[in-house]
């Protein structure tokens, strides 16, 4: 149970981050 | 104080001119160089609507025209982005160094998840099936967070 919410949390995190990485490199151009 | 202030031109065609403009701080005159008066002149004469705001210690200052090139600084319109605005676009649009941050703070979570992994290793009792699957969920996130980490942290 731990590690399944290990993984979640991870997910979740990564996806915000990569998706705010995007969104800042397209809105920038910098 | 600097006698050069940041100006930016947008005019509703969607042309956007940035670059340094020279100031008369005491009167309050902002002196444009050639290539604005230009973009001006253009915007004019294709019916477009534009402004042109001063950049000043975190304030926008919009400038009235005065006569040529000379504009004055609006300092009763000047305007600055509050606390929350600026929160919420450095979460959703970031900029270059805010991106590398966030990319450092990946590379601490994942250093944070081998960390983990080590004090699990060293603490469980003995092995087991389960304890292999939260070791695996260890050094999985620290992998995937290494890699997200290094994805932001490109610098361009």
């Amino acid at each position: 149970m731990f590690g399944v919410a290990l993984l979640v949390l991870t997910g979740a995190i990564s996806a915000f981050l990569l998706w705010a990485d995007r969104n800042g490199r397209r809105v920038h151009k910098d | 104080m600097s006698t050069l202030i940041k100006v930016t031109f947008s005019a509703t065609s969607g042309e956007e001119v940035s670059g340094k403009a020279q100031i008369d701080r005491a009167q309050g005159i902002v002196t444009l160089p050639a290539r604005f008066s230009i973009s001006i002149d253009r915007a004019r004469n294709a019916g477009e609507r534009f402004e042109i705001v001063a950049h000043d210690n975190g304030y926008k200052y919009p400038l009235v025209h005065q006569d040529a090139d000379r504009y004055a600084l609006e300092a009763a319109s000047r305007r600055r982005d509050g606390f929350w605005h600026q929160a919420w676009r450095a979460i959703t649009e970031p900029h270059k160094d805010q991106r590398q941050q966030y990319g450092r703070f990946a590379h601490t979570l994942s250093a944070a998840a081998m960390i983990g992994l080590a004090g699990y290793l060293k603490s469980m009792p003995a092995w087991s099936l389960h304890a292999a699957w939260e070791l695996f969920c260890f050094f999985l996130c620290g992998a995937v967070l290494f890699v997200v980490g290094a994805v932001l942290s490109k610098g361009d």
